[in-house]
């Protein structure tokens, strides 16, 4: 065996204990003028801090001396020995902490160019989904065998060798924005405290939570029954304390740590006052709640050793910021615990003062109380808030329930305590919510009535995010509820186009986005798109006109977009929660072609898009034209054939083709030569409704779709799309000419067969008699589900002998391999494959059979077909489904 | 004095396991090895630190392939058929198996070494995504086709070009619809779980397992004892006594950790350190283990060494990155003292040389030249 060099090397060298820290030492005082410049460079307010700490020096000394905190004594030691050297070495910790959290608060505010860590879940173009538990990622939150594995694969995929070039584009706009935060914050010159008085942040159960050990305590009983209080400690990350409804500003120590300053009263010691720790980048910790104990002393004030300058407690940061205009929004809020979530917030302002209909969790609680849990049990119990009904809402595909409350809301942005009593254990439980007034959206006035509903539009119902659209969607798939749509508002602010610059690639072109309609903020009619993996959802609800201009607004239910081209621009967008927005010129009425860039892996990954963003241009002051449509829009959904055609976005619709005796399709025609074709799959057969189907896959099975975005969309991948569109009681086929264009998204609607179909694989036999005869269409038959053997027709025969038809499986068995190597296009299948009686198989297998197959056939993006001329009761009808067939192969001769 | 003592042990230790496996082997070979009608079993594989496969010899050129926990594979000679009667559940991979569709990432590295890059047609990774070098430059010569990736794989490329076996990691498991679409287009699927061997060579030992798929265990063999030399080298190093967290933060902000029994966790004691996280209860078979912040934060601040993981995340390259993911990190022992490392990127797909990330750990440990670590990065 081999000795590996690597050992001799190991033997030879041997760098004692001694050098290192020299080294080190050596390094620092290397880096330091490096960070100076860099300093320099970034803030104004970094540098007055080294002259004022030049005038602290001696003081600085001796207290960074006693704090020596981890294993500092070297840096100590620099400090005594060159004092110039003080205010550096404090510079570059101030700028050590500075820089990672004005990037943290870059990386939460904008979540764009550092986030490159890949955890599966998530958003566009990571890998499954889940894999992973985020999302999401993310967006969505998956289990995964192997993190490092799905991450690493994540990675592996698509990853572009841009990694440092997106890093130094990137640069420039961080340190743009260190600059900005760093103005932004105080000097870090706050004198440690000294004083041993036994304040803690604990966490439920006492102990005390490391992430924020207070190392300095000083309380002092004031005359007026409150205790003034001083804390300092070390940790860096938190600097806000937020306890009865104030927030505290900590003051920045040298080291980087923070004093706080604050009141409270004197029957508060000794017991647990709720509070949340806030970070300088405007987050707050949320993993637990945590409470602040401040034990009880007696009346005499304690000298302190040094000279303090007498000050008044901190009055709180923010003053009460004015209630927004009167009216009705939503927003989210935030708690500070898991076990007390807020899923919905409704604020209504009225006259000024706020209430707020906030929908928790779950249902466990059966009172709260504006107060602490100590308070509300002292309390008489008519000042107790009772449940006022109830909510249910869908968390990762699951619909849950959540007890509703209406609670007065003194302030945003403010700690509001409160206290939830526990119907089981009949105890109160301390908690805090904040409403964020950066998340109000409006929805309403305060006398508005219910928003209108629109006809219904066929192509909407899958696309909208409201809360109405959301079960809409959920609902859609087989059970077929009337689907009837709110169209969705926005809060009627025309956008502003975002920020862009010219994109140089030539991937997307200058649209024409040029309208009638006049200037103003629309919602759209309808907003499809299609593109991606599906792991994500993108929504528009506003299109802003300006300048005889369309911008619409369109929003990726991801945080990791950091550009999107589009226009023949790279336009910037912007990020709140776990969004991503554009505001983009578009060609209305049409497909407009949009790249998203995410930047969810370590290098920028470019995934296209087509949007169709459907908005009538006619004046607004009139209304909807009925004439050009068919009587009623309302469609059936997928429960029965349509009685009239639906509307479908961006589709003119022509007429009714006439069937006057079949009665398992319809078809209808619409521009370009489209049609949609509508068979019945359901009807006459042993299969159970959609609805029993569902409810038992429900039971049985664990839902093989947990994926949902942020508003509560179901996340699927095409495929998957596709296999629900099988599964309704009729399945919808759009049929497309070669030469005409569709709206993007409508695949998310119907089955889309896009003509011409050059290699049917036909495997029932009434189909292939009247194709390969009366209608001459053979040539665009490649495979069959007979044998060359059990083939009745000649010319059939003939060509499977010749190998120009091949045997593709019988029509329960499709051999999948032959079929893809035939370069199959569209299955045609007989009604056998639906659930008939006496056949081998149970109703279920039968069902499971024909699941499988429409599954296997969606993934190879096959569209198929059931005639179901076979079950039609007497010749003429059977004959009507020739139309359907001529339809499909022979586009010249439509009747 | 004492030392040599301590490893003396330590290596009678270890030769006694061997040689128990060794007896262990020899006593149940004839009874453990699956029955399969119409074949005559032969001989097993010797294994030396893998515990997730074994592979089982028959005659006339049969093997059969059992992924512990997973599934068995038949691997049937060229010109040959398999058995009528063999059951459902066994996988039939027949030979020759010269148009893989490599839709996992561990094994590539093991196929260069085994000299086999040319049985791979397909790539479920395109050439960026390679960091073994071979597998880019073959997309880039075209000699490897890139397919799609593992859970969208081109279909008709992979009927197309006859693909004859697709390998796929764990996470296929999470797309199940789309390994049986590839089934049913009559490719078997294999799925390789290395990275479930909790010694690190029992990772690069899965090199035989390939090695029997293309009659190359010979190559196998004499390149994994290479690699075993390692171990020798590691019998002499004395614990440090030195902690070590080895980590990355996720997208969500949240650390993930290595489970105690995962290879890494055993790379770090072999060379003669602490994983702190070492009594991290975990049985839920992951390798990674997500955990708080806080949780995170008690056990590793006073860690004397943190390596991160880059070959996740790439984006940490110096105390400042790695400081941009949580501030709170400035508090950590190893920060302050400037013990940080990042492992390279290429160290996930370096399942061949893995080993030697021992090397490098032992390296940081004993604070030698650090020049001549093949993964770790010291970073400023």
């Amino acid at each position: 065996m081999k000795r590996r060099s690597s050992k001799l090397m190991a033997l030879l060298l041997s760098t004692s204990m001694v050098f290192s820290p020299v080294l080190s030492t050596q390094a620092e005082n290397l880096e330091i003028p490096e960070v100076e410049q860099t300093s320099e460079k970034q803030t104004e307010t970094v540098n007055s801090t080294e002259e004022k700490e030049k005038t602290e020096t001696t003081e600085k000394a001796e207290t960074s001396k006693e704090e020596a905190s981890k294993a500092d004594t070297l840096k100590v030691e620099e400090k005594e020995t060159a004092k110039q050297d003080i205010p550096k070495t404090e510079n570059k910790e101030t700028v050590g902490t500075e820089a990672p959290k004005a990037e943290e608060q870059n990386q939460e505010t904008q979540r764009t160019e550092t986030e490159a860590s890949k955890q599966i879940n998530e958003s566009e173009e990571s890998a499954d989904e889940s894999p992973e538990s985020g999302e999401k990622s993310s967006e969505a939150a998956e289990p995964v065998p192997q993190q490092d594995k799905e991450t690493a694969l994540e990675k592996a995929e698509g990853t572009e060798d841009t990694t440092e070039k997106n890093e130094n584009e990137n640069e420039s706009g961080e340190i743009a924005e260190v600059k900005r935060h760093a103005e932004e914050k105080q000097a870090g010159s706050a004198e440690e405290i000294q004083g041993d008085d036994g304040v803690q942040v604990v966490k439920a159960d006492g102990t005390v939570f490391k992430m924020f050990a207070i190392k300095n305590s000083i309380v002092v009983p004031q005359d007026n029954g409150t205790y003034d209080v001083k804390i300092s400690t070390d940790n860096t990350s938190f600097d806000k304390i937020s306890l009865n409804g104030a927030s505290i500003q900590g003051e920045e120590k040298s080291n980087g740590g923070w004093v706080f300053h604050f009141s409270v009263n004197s029957d508060e010691t000794d017991i647990q006052i709720p509070i949340i720790l806030g970070k300088p980048d405007g987050s707050s910790y949320n993993k637990a709640q945590l409470y602040l104990m401040v034990p009880k002393k007696d009346s005499e004030p304690q000298t302190s050793d040094e000279p303090q300058t007498p000050d008044e407690p901190q009055t709180p940061q923010n003053p009460q910021p004015q209630a927004p205009q009167d009216g009705i929004y939503s927003a989210t809020a935030e708690t500070g615990a898991d076990m007390f979530k807020v899923v919905d917030v409704q604020l209504t302002v009225n006259g000024g003062k706020m209430t707020a209909l906030i929908t928790l969790s779950g249902t466990g609680y059966d009172y709260l109380y504006m107060g602490s849990d100590a308070a509300a049990g002292a309390a008489d119990s008519s000042t107790w808030i009772p449940v006022k009904g109830s909510k249910t809402y869908t968390q990762n595909g699951v619909e849950k329930n959540g007890y509703q409350y209406e609670i007065p809301v003194e302030a945003l942005d403010q700690v509001l305590v409160v206290a939830s009593h526990s119907a089981r254990q009949n105890r109160w439980y301390s908690r805090s919510i904040i409403i964020h007034s950066d998340t109000l959206q409006r929805i309403g006035d305060i006398a508005a009535a219910i928003p209108e509903t629109v006809p219904t539009d066929l192509t909407a119902v899958g696309n909208t995010d409201t809360q109405q659209g959301i079960k809409d969607e959920e609902n859609n798939d087989g059970k077929g509820k009337n689907g009837k749509n709110k169209k969705k508002r926005n809060d009627g602010k025309a956008a502003k186009e975002s920020k862009y610059e010219s994109d140089l690639s030539g991937s997307t072109r200058a649209v024409n986005s040029s309208t009638k309609l006049a200037d103003g903020v629309y919602a759209p009619d309808s907003f499809s798109w299609s593109g991606g993996s599906g792991r994500i959802n993108i929504t528009c609800d506003k299109v802003t006109v300006r300048g005889g201009q369309a911008y619409a607004t369109i929003v990726f239910s991801s945080p990791y977009y950091a550009y999107a081209k589009a226009n023949g621009n790279k336009y910037q967008g912007s990020i709140s929660g776990g969004s991503t927005a554009f505001t983009i010129p578009v060609e209305l009425n049409k497909n407009n072609t949009v790249i998203g860039m995410t930047t969810r892996m370590s290098a920028a990954h470019e995934i296209s898009y087509t949007i169709y963003v459907g908005l009538e241009e006619k004046d607004t002051s009139q209304k909807k034209d009925k004439n050009d449509k068919s009587d009623k829009k309302e469609s059936t959904e997928n429960q029965t054939l349509d009685e009239n055609a639906p509307e479908i976005t961006g589709l003119k619709y022509q007429g009714e083709m006439q069937i006057e005796h079949a009665e398992y399709f319809k078809v209808y025609q619409y521009e370009q030569g489209i049609s949609l074709l509508e068979v019945d799959m359901m009807t006459d057969t042993q299969r159970k409704a959609p609805e029993a189907v569902a409810a038992e896959e429900a039971d049985g099975e664990e839902a093989a779709l947990d994926n949902m975005d942020e508003n509560g969309e179901p996340i699927r991948t095409a495929s998957e799309q596709t296999a629900e569109l099988y599964k309704g009681n009729v399945v919808k086929y759009l049929i497309v000419p070669a030469d005409a264009e569709i709206p993007a998204g409508l695949e998310k609607q119907m089955i889309v067969i896009q003509l011409p179909i050059e290699n049917a694989y036909v495997a029932s036999e009434a189909a292939l008699t009247t194709l390969a005869g009366e209608l001459g269409q053979a040539q665009k038959i490649a495979a069959v589900g007979q044998t060359q053997e059990e083939i009745k027709d000649g010319k059939i025969a003939e060509a499977m002998a010749a190998g120009s038809i091949v045997y593709g499986g019988a029509y329960d068995e499709p051999n999948y391999k032959a079929l893809v190597k035939a370069g199959c296009d569209l299955a045609i299948l007989p009604s056998d494959i639906l659930c008939k009686e006496d056949q081998a198989l149970s109703v279920q297998e039968q069902e499971a059979r024909l699941k499988q197959i429409c599954e296997y056939f969606g993934t190879l993006k096959v569209p198929v077909i059931v005639e179901r001329s076979m079950d039609e009761k007497n010749e003429k009808a059977k004959a009507e489904w020739d139309k359907v067939y001529r339809i499909l192969f022979d586009s010249d001769t439509n009747s | 004095m004492m030392r040599r003592k301590m490893f003396a042990g330590y290596r009678t230790a270890v030769l006694t396991a061997i040689l128990a496996m060794g007896f262990g082997m020899m006593a149940n070979a004839e009874t453990a090895a699956p029955d399969i009608a119409g074949l005559v079993f032969d001989s097993k594989m010797e294994l030396t630190y893998a515990e997730c496969f074994d592979v089982y010899y028959y005659q006339d050129g049969y093997k059969l392939i059992d992924v512990h926990d997973s599934a068995q594979y038949l691997i049937v000679p060229e010109g040959k058929e398999a058995p009528e009667d063999v059951a459902e559940d066994i996988r039939v991979l027949q030979q020759p198996l010269d148009t893989i569709y490599m839709a996992a990432t561990s094994p590539m590295a093991l196929f260069v070494a085994l000299d086999g890059l040319d049985q791979i047609r397909l790539s479920g990774v395109d050439a960026s995504g390679w960091t073994v070098q071979e597998a880019a430059d073959a997309i880039e010569d075209g000699r490897i086709l890139f397919a799609g990736k593992y859970n969208e794989p081109d279909y008709e490329l992979l009927v197309g070009e006859d693909c004859d076996l697709a390998v796929e990691s764990t996470m296929i498991l999470h797309d199940p619809k789309v390994q049986e679409m590839i089934e049913a287009l009559d490719i078997p699927v294999f799925i390789d779980r290395s990275s479930y061997e909790s010694h690190p060579l029992g990772r690069t030992e899965w090199i035989k397992v390939y090695g029997a798929m293309l009659n190359k265990e010979d190559t196998a063999e004499s390149f994994f004892a290479e690699q075993a030399a390692v171990i020798d080298e590691m019998a002499n190093y004395e614990n440090t006594g030195k902690t070590v967290v080895f980590f990355y933060i996720n997208t969500t902000g949240s650390p993930v950790v290595r489970s105690p029994k995962d290879y890494i966790s055993s790379m770090i004691e072999i060379a003669g350190g602490k994983n702190a996280f070492a009594d991290l209860p975990d049985d839920s078979g992951k390798t990674s283990v997500q955990i708080t912040m806080e949780e995170f934060y008690n056990t590793a601040v006073d860690a004397d060494y943190l390596i991160y993981n880059g070959s996740i995340d790439a984006t940490v390259n110096s105390m400042e990155d790695l400081l941009a993911k949580d501030g709170l990190l400035a508090d950590f022992k190893a920060v302050q003292e400037g013990n940080v490392w990042v492992t390279d990127k290429s160290m996930y797909q370096a399942t061949d040389t893995i080993g030697q990330l021992m090397n490098d750990i032992h390296l940081m440990l004993t604070e030698q030249d650090a020049s001549g670590m093949r993964f770790l990065k010291k970073i400023q």
